[in-house]
């Protein structure tokens, strides 16, 4: 443990410290990264993901933030390839997010921020805003998040949007120090979303005896969404650390799911950090999801070939380590190394039984 | 069941407290609440395109192609 190799110096500056700093939340005072994801898949997708943030002290009590994000998608997936229009396409997301939190209390922080995302087929602002609070001698930590978010939807080179919706969510998070090295976590969420929510690519084949139609996909205009889980951090034995967490997501679409995260973690010296974590996603679909609808002369008043609705497992490995340089002008650089794989098996889609991903990430990190 | 009511009960008053020196430990990237920022929203935007198991309300803003 390292309580037994620092020294009561030691002991006080890291007390501190935590004092000082937001508890277990592990947040540097300052703190810019920017980095580079690329993804490709067995599907005809690669996307280049560059994206940069940033989060200093601006006062005593108060710190602001801001984050750019972009997505360089080139796609010839089998839904594009089946699509009316069969070409490959490429397009550009771009995000951009600011915050603040400010420091209302020793113990108690308010967040607020705002988040945008715009593509060429796409327009989105979200707000949130949340409280965090600490108690019983920093052994609890509180949040409650509300956030809220319009999303403007179209197709590509028509200037009027095809649809609109209107998300409204809140979550809740509890964090318990159970002892010196373990922290429990336990959390829950709640959205509602009413609008528009099909994709104004994706039709759907309604076939019957010798004839088919293909009409646009229809889901529902309103959808509640839960989740609820809890996790485990805890440090076995120092320098090594597990990580494990649970959650259960459902919706009133029928859609249920169970998230399962196991993580390790090794941090052979001062700065460095090595990760190798796995997940598993087992999810029922939703009760109007069809690989295949053959109801002709009836049309489904519900359809959709959403794979993100469909009964699906998922698996991913990932790894990446975390490398000191040096320390300049009171910063520690450091960079992120990051590989992952993600494996979907789709149980009910038949142009695409499953779906290999592969993923590598470079950040650079300046923190202090 | 049994196991959400003892995490309740420990989370309620069954644990030692936790001085502000022992807390080192506590303090190390590898227990933070979010030790991967970056990788994170990156996840968050991804899963959110292609699962519907995405934290309710964590990310807004799709159009990305990637279902």
């Amino acid at each position: 443990m390292a309580a037994t190799r620092a020294t009561i110096g030691c002991h006080t500056l890291v007390a501190l410290g935590l004092v000082l700093s937001p508890g277990t939340s592990g947040r540097a005072d300052d703190r810019v990264g920017a980095g580079i994801t690329y993804h490709t898949d067995t599907d005809g997708l690669t996307v280049t993901h560059p994206a940069a943030s940033a989060r200093i002290a601006a006062g005593e009590d108060v710190h602001v933030s801001a984050g750019y994000q972009a997505d360089v998608i080139s796609a010839a997936t089998v839904d594009v390839r089946t699509a009316a229009s069969s070409r490959p396409f490429e397009e550009v997301r771009h995000g951009a997010d600011a915050g603040v939190d400010v420091a209302l209390a020793r113990l108690t922080t308010l967040s607020a921020g705002y988040a945008l995302s715009v593509s060429p087929d796409y327009l989105s602002n979200a707000l949130s805003v949340s409280l965090r609070h600490e108690l019983d001698d920093r052994r609890h930590a509180l949040t409650f998040a509300l956030s809220g978010a319009h999303d403007s939807v179209g197709r590509f080179g028509d200037p009027a949007p095809t649809g609109e919706a209107l998300t409204l969510a809140a979550s809740a998070r509890w964090a318990i120090v159970l002892s010196r090295d373990a922290v429990v976590d336990l959390g829950g969420a709640v959205e509602h979303r009413r609008g528009y929510m099909e994709s104004p690519y994706r039709f759907v084949t309604v076939a019957g005896a010798g004839s088919q139609v293909r009409l646009p996909e229809e889901v529902p205009d309103e959808r509640w969404r839960f989740a609820v889980g809890g996790g485990l951090r805890w440090a076995i034995a120092e320098p090594f650390y597990v990580r494990a967490s649970y959650r259960l997501h459902a919706d009133d679409w029928g859609v249920l799911g169970h998230t399962v995260t196991v993580s390790g973690h090794l941090a052979p010296a001062p700065g460095w950090l090595v990760t190798v974590s796995g997940r598993s996603l087992a999810q029922r679909g939703a009760t109007f999801y069809s690989g295949a609808y053959a109801t002709l002369p009836d049309i489904p008043v519900l359809r959709t070939r959403d794979r993100t609705l469909a009964p699906h497992w998922s698996l991913a490995a990932e790894a990446d380590v975390r490398i000191p340089f040096a320390r300049v002008g009171g910063f520690d650089l450091g960079a992120r190394v990051r590989g992952a794989v993600l494996w979907h098996r789709y149980f009910d889609t038949p142009l695409l039984p499953e779906r290999t991903s592969f993923q590598a990430s470079l950040t650079l990190i300046a923190e202090r | 069941m049994r196991w959400a009511l003892i995490v309740v009960a420990m989370g309620l008053g069954g644990c030692a407290t936790v001085h502000p020196w022992e807390r080192e430990t506590l303090a190390q990237p590898a227990m933070s609440e979010q030790p991967d920022p970056e990788g994170d929203a990156f996840d968050a935007h991804f899963e959110g395109a292609r699962e519907a198991a995405l934290d309710p309300g964590a990310a807004g803003g799709g159009g990305c192609g990637c279902n």
